[in-house]
C-alpha cells in the first residue's frame, strides 16, 4: 500500500483536453478542446482528455483511478465524467468511466473504442484522427442515454448565493425583531403567494424553464450563465465526479 | 441536624441549600457538556462507520460483477475444441467456494472470516488468469468477438474490485484510527461491538498491484 501512495498525480488540467507530450497538432488540440468546452457547457457531462509521456511505472488503471479522483470529473450526484487518457511515451491508453454513466458506456464499448478506434489509427500515426475519433464516439454513446439536467451547473455561482442568502437572513432577522407583526405578515405572504408572482425575477423557482431556456439559444439567459462561467473560472474546473474503476485500457 | 433547631441556625441552611443547588446546576451543566462531546463522537463515529458498510457494497457489488461473468466464460472456452477441461472446472469450483461464504455486516469486524473470504475471492481471481493464460494457446478462441467482450469485461472488473477494495480501506482505516484515538475509544467502549475495528483487505504475497488480465 505505501507503494501506491507515491504516484505522481498532476494538477487538474485547465482545459478539457491538456497534452504535454506534443501528441495532438495545435490546431487539433484547440478544435477538440473547444468542442468539449461547448459540450461541457450544453450537456453538462465532463469530458476530458489527458496526454502525458508516462506513468513513471505504475499501471495506467492505477493513475487514471487517482486522477479521475483528484481532478473529479463529472458533476456531483450524478458522476458523469469521462476521461480519455493517453500515455504517449508507455503507448498504453485508458478510458475512465465516472460511476454514472458505466450503463451508457459499459467496459465493452469502452474496449472496443480502444481496440477499434484507437489502436488501429494510432498503429497508423493517425493521432490526431484517432483521438477525435474517439471522442466522438465517447459523445455519442452519451448522448444516447437519460441523464439529462444540465442545471445542475447552479454549483459554480453558489458562493455568490450563498452570501445573499446569508444577508438575505440576517436583515430579516434584524426586521424580525424591530417589527414582528409585519416580519410575519411578510412570511405568510411570501409561501402563501405561491411560485406565479416571482417566476418572473427569482433563479430559483424558474429550474422546469432554465433548461428549456438554454437550449433555445440566443436568449438573455442563455448569455448571462455563459458569462457568468467564463468570468468565474474560464477553464476546465472538476464537478465532483467520481469513479469506480470502470472503463478499458489497453497499448499499441 | 438537631443543633439546626436554634433561631442562630436559620441562616446556615438556606446557605447549604444555595450551595447545593449551585452544586447541582454545575453538574447538570457539566453533564450537558459531557453529553453533547458523547453525541458528537457518537455521531461521527456512525457517519465513519456508514462509510465503512457503503464501501464494503462496492466491493461486494465489484466481486458479484465478477461472479456473474463466470457462466458466460466458462460457456464460452467450453465451446472451442479440446479446451482443456481441468482450467474451466477450477473456475468453476472457485466461484461455487466464493458463493457459499455468507455475506453479512459481521463479516467486517472478524478478522478471520473477512481473511477468509478475502482467500476464497482471491483463489477464483487466479483461477480466471490460469484460464486466461490457458486461452492463449487458443487464437481462433482469442480472435473472437465474443471473447475479447468478455476479456475487457474482466479486466474492468478486476479493476473495479483492485479501485474498491482499497477504497474499503481508506474508509476503515479513517474509522478505526477515529476508533482507537483517546477521548473517542473511551464513547466507542460503552457500545461494546456496535463500533468493533473493521478488518481490511491485505496485499496477495507477492502482487502489489492488481492481479492483470492482459495479453
Amino acid at each position: 500500500m505505501s507503494g501506491r501512495a507515491d504516484i505522481q498525480i498532476p494538477p487538474s488540467p485547465e482545459r478539457w483536453v491538456t497534452d504535454t507530450a506534443g501528441f495532438l497538432s495545435p490546431q487539433a488540440l484547440q478544435t477538440l478542446d473547444a468542442r468539449l468546452e461547448a459540450y461541457d457547457r450544453q450537456a453538462g457531462h465532463q469530458v476530458i482528455v489527458y496526454i502525458g509521456k508516462t506513468t513513471g511505472g505504475y499501471p495506467i488503471e492505477e493513475f487514471a483511478d487517482k486522477a479521475f479522483q483528484a481532478w473529479a470529473v463529472g458533476r456531483k450526484g450524478l458522476d458523469d465524467g469521462v476521461a480519455l487518457f493517453i500515455m504517449a511515451e508507455d503507448r498504453t491508453i485508458r478510458v475512465e468511466i465516472g460511476y454514472g454513466l458505466e450503463s451508457v458506456i459499459p467496459d465493452i464499448l469502452a474496449g472496443r473504442i480502444i481496440n477499434d478506434i484507437l489502436i488501429p489509427k494510432l498503429k497508423a500515426g493517425d493521432s490526431d484522427g484517432a483521438v477525435n475519433e474517439a471522442v466522438s464516439a465517447i459523445l455519442r454513446a452519451i448522448s444516447g442515454e437519460a441523464v439529462p439536467a444540465p442545471e445542475l451547473k447552479k454549483g459554480r455561482r453558489s458562493a455568490v448565493k450563498d452570501i445573499l442568502i446569508i444577508l438575505a437572513v440576517i436583515a430579516f432577522a434584524i426586521f424580525f425583531i424591530t417589527n414582528p407583526s409585519l416580519a410575519l405578515w411578510f412570511l405568510i405572504n411570501i409561501f402563501g403567494g405561491g411560485a406565479g408572482s416571482r417566476s418572473g425575477g427569482s433563479w430559483s423557482t424558474g429550474r422546469a424553464g432554465s433548461s428549456r431556456g438554454g437550449s433555445w439559444g440566443g436568449g438573455g439567459w442563455s448569455k448571462s450563465s455563459g458569462g457568468g462561467f467564463r468570468s468565474s473560472g474560464g477553464g476546465f474546473r472538476g464537478g465532483g465526479g467520481r469513479s469506480g474503476g470502470g472503463g478499458a485500457s489497453g497499448r499499441w | 441536624m438537631a443543633t439546626e433547631g436554634t433561631p442562630a441556625g436559620t441562616a446556615r441552611p438556606r446557605r447549604k441549600i444555595g450551595l447545593g443547588l449551585g452544586c447541582l446546576v454545575i453538574v447538570i451543566i457539566g453533564l450537558l457538556i459531557l453529553g453533547t462531546w458523547g453525541a458528537g463522537i457518537y455521531n461521527s463515529l456512525v457517519s465513519l462507520d456508514q462509510n465503512v458498510r457503503s464501501q464494503w457494497a462496492q466491493v461486494e457489488n465489484a466481486y458479484q460483477r465478477r461472479a456473474d461473468l463466470i457462466p458466460n466464460l466458462v460457456e464460452t472456452v467450453k465451446g472451442a475444441a479440446g479446451f482443456e477441461q481441468q482450467t474451466y472446472t477450477a473456475v468453476a469450483e472457485a466461484r461455487a467456494k466464493v458463493g457459499q461464504i455468507r455475506l453479512d455486516e459481521s463479516l467486517l469486524t472478524n478478522s478471520e472470516a473477512f481473511a477468509r473470504f478475502q482467500a476464497a475471492q482471491d483463489e477464483l481471481g487466479s483461477a480466471i488468469s490460469r484460464l486466461l493464460v490457458a486461452v492463449e494457446n487458443y487464437p481462433e478462441l482469442r480472435a473472437t468477438q465474443a471473447f475479447r467482450d468478455l476479456q475487457v469485461q474482466l479486466e474492468g472488473t478486476e479493476n473495479r474490485i483492485t479501485v474498491e477494495r482499497q477504497r474499503f480501506n481508506e474508509a476503515a482505516q479513517a474509522f478505526n484510527t477515529k476508533r482507537m484515538s483517546f477521548p473517542t475509544v473511551l464513547v466507542a467502549g460503552l457500545f461494546g461491538s456496535r463500533f468493533a475495528e473493521k478488518a481490511y483487505f491485505k496485499a496477495q504475497a507477492g502482487a502489489e498491484t492488481a492481479p492483470k488480465v492482459k495479453f
